[in-house]
């Protein structure tokens, strides 16, 4: 058991990364074989980012919290098939948007979403604070949208790590992404013309 | 410092708001309820059966092949049934032919020449 133990961290610690990612290998580790202060650890460092995400496709802040402790319990007791081959941030921002899906009834994120929840784009919000703005307008995109930008954005991740995430082609996540900023800018740039002419 | 153009500015917004967006905070129970589902199962006696999983395969696939080898190695002999022979071709049995046993008898030179070669006598 010791000689798997060390291969998991030969694997997962690979030389040349951060001592972040490093700390983080351990402790996953230590989660592979039921330590409860590994799962504490990691409750720690992944918490808000998980409820981050959920937040943004779900729109429902308690439904986020919920769908993050399914995905923290989901994860959890499948640890053991996590073998490091992706970061453990992809590995488990995959199984919180599959939860996230559920929630949804949804089977895929290949399937665009329709802007069921989605404010009418023709009535722009009042431009009188930037940050209402973004949010208001951040809330016309599609989840998978919102999904693809906050992984890319806050979190960082590359093209690759977002398609693992979302389980959609790379090419997918690169067109969703593109059509989500176009889509922004053109709903700031209305808004800004019309502020401009107020 | 370059001015910004309109779709610079609102992707800078963009990022901007999305990386500064506050997080509810959780409930306090948060990681108590997530520990305690995940304590429901025994991640130790998972680990061990992980282990123990391969060698419990590999012992049950080579009891099978042992049992059909035994099987195999101790089944009857096939043998053959007197019923499945057929019978020998039948051949006419031809009746001694007394004749040329009486000629060969009577005749002045001894029985067995007339097995060797007809200058090997004279």
């Amino acid at each position: 058991m010791t000689g798997e133990l060390s291969r998991s961290m030969a694997v997962m610690a690979a030389p040349g990364e951060t001592t972040d990612e490093g700390q983080e290998a351990r402790w996953i580790v230590r989660a592979r074989i039921g330590d409860e202060a590994a799962f504490a650890w990691l409750l720690s460092r992944y918490r808000a980012r998980a409820i981050r995400v959920a937040i943004q496709v779900l729109h429902r802040p308690d439904e986020a919290e919920d769908a993050a402790q399914e995905a923290f319990i989901r994860a959890f007791r499948n640890i053991r098939s996590f073998r490091g081959d992706s970061r453990f941030a992809t590995w488990f921002f995959h199984i919180v948007l599959r939860v996230c899906l559920d929630k949804k009834r949804l089977k895929r994120w290949d399937a665009e979403i329709p802007w069921d929840d989605a404010v009418d784009p023709a009535a722009p919000p009042d431009a009188g604070d930037t940050r209402v703005v973004v949010r208001a307008l951040l809330d016309r995109l599609s989840p998978p949208m919102r999904a693809a930008l906050i992984l890319r954005e806050v979190e960082g991740l590359e093209y690759e790590e977002i398609a693992h995430a979302l389980g959609i082609p790379v090419g997918t996540v690169r067109s969703r992404l593109s059509a989500a900023r176009a889509r922004f800018r053109a709903m700031w740039s209305r808004i800004v013309e019309e502020t401009d002419h107020a | 410092m370059p001015e910004m153009t309109p779709e610079e500015w609102a992707d800078a917004a963009l990022r901007r708001e999305l990386r500064g967006m506050d997080v509810p905070e959780p409930s306090p129970d948060f990681d108590q309820r997530v520990l305690s589902a995940v304590r429901g199962r025994s991640p130790l006696r998972e680990v061990f059966l992980s282990y123990l999983r391969p060698a419990l395969a590999t012992a049950s696939v080579s009891t099978v092949v042992t049992l059909l080898l035994v099987h195999w190695s101790t089944r009857p002999v096939h043998t053959v049934e007197a019923a499945d022979v057929p019978p020998p071709a039948t051949q006419p049995q031809r009746a001694p032919d007394t004749d040329l046993v009486e000629r060969l008898l009577n005749s002045p030179r001894p029985t067995y020449l007339i097995f060797m070669k007809p200058d090997a006598g004279s």
